[in-house]
């Protein structure tokens, strides 16, 4: 039998490096991207805005103005004595649910929990074909990191680090006669 | 080894010592092109190094009654950098209407802004090491 020389072991163990170094790499989620578009049918304006999760998982803490500090902002959480992270913490925890439905001449409105998102639906109905439409749909796993249970802040980086673990979704889409908003996740660095 | 050797090499030294600083700083890019009213093409292109060395120079006085303190906006751009680094080449922000066009984008290590519409096309690229670089001389020099 042939024997091990040192210099066989010294290319092994450059090997078995080189392949876990690679194995890492290709472990390596994708990184996430945030889109914004804003499409106004009047000017013909277009507006397309690509940017890295990571990125804004980063820079976010740095930026120290107003009421933004290490990547949360200091909010009166208790307004008129209502508490929202309370709310929010029942919310999360409570099952797939129809929270509010408000059907107007002007608009309906519904706010409910499917799937573990907060879908928020607003149709504006009272402008005939012009009426706005709005959908904001947010993992309940966002929000509960984005408000921080017995503080009073709304902790950006935690909700990001959150939609960096999430599949490709649209967060919010607005519709109406002259413009359309749309802020969606995805792996895509373009955002097509 | 002659007098005219020794000025050859030391100029291909310092030839080669500025090809390894350009290389380092990347090269900051101006473009504009003006069609109307009149008729103007300005192409500027200076090694990144330059600027900083540049600022360096530049008395730290002129720089204190400026009103805007960099220093807290600082921790902003270190991090922008250091993510744009990692960054693949993106455009970032488009911005199209029927009479212009706006792109900012990655590119390589730098930052490029094209600006196009009818009566001029400008085109901006910076890298990213230098706007960096620039921002901490800066704010080192407001210093007080």
């Amino acid at each position: 039998m042939r024997k091990i020389t040192p210099s066989m072991q010294k290319v092994a163990i450059g090997l078995f490096i080189l392949l876990g170094f690679s194995s890492f790499t290709q472990a390596r989620p994708a990184e996430r991207w945030l889109h914004v578009r804003v499409v106004e049918s009047g000017e013909g304006e277009t507006v397309n805005v690509n940017m890295p999760l990571s990125m804004a998982e980063k820079v976010l803490p740095a930026i120290n103005q107003g009421d933004l500090h290490n990547g949360k902002i200091t909010t009166d959480m208790h307004m008129q004595d209502v508490d929202l992270a309370a709310i929010l913490d029942a919310l999360s925890t409570a099952p797939d649910n129809e929270f509010v439905t408000i059907q107007s001449k002007d608009e309906n409105v519904r706010v409910a929990k499917v799937h573990d998102n907060l879908v928020v639906h607003v149709v504006e109905n009272g402008k005939g074909k012009d009426g706005e439409h709005v959908d904001i749909t947010v993992p309940m796993r966002v929000i509960s990191a984005l408000v921080a249970k017995g503080t009073h802040e709304m902790d950006l980086t935690a909700a990001i680090r959150e939609m960096e673990q999430m599949g490709d979704a649209t967060l919010v889409t607005v519709q109406e006669a002259s413009e359309t908003v749309r802020i969606w996740i995805d792996s895509s660095n373009t955002g097509q | 080894m002659t007098t005219r050797e020794k000025v050859l090499w030391t100029i291909a030294g310092i030839a080669l010592v500025g090809c390894f600083l350009t290389a380092r700083g990347g090269i900051v890019n101006v473009h504009v092109v003006q069609r109307q009213p009149e008729v103007h093409n300005i192409h500027v292109i200076v090694p990144g190094i330059l600027v900083t060395l540049t600022l360096h120079m530049v008395p730290s006085r002129c720089f204190r009654d400026s009103g805007s303190d960099l220093r807290q906006w600082l921790p902003v751009v270190r991090a922008t950098s250091d993510s744009f680094a990692k960054m693949p080449d993106t455009v970032l922000v488009e911005v199209t209407d029927p009479r212009e066009r706006v792109v900012v984008r990655k590119s390589g290590g730098s930052l490029v802004t094209d600006v196009n519409d009818a009566d001029e096309n400008v085109h901006v690229s910076v890298p990213v090491r230098t706007l960096r670089d620039t921002a901490e001389i800066l704010a080192s020099k407001q210093m007080p």
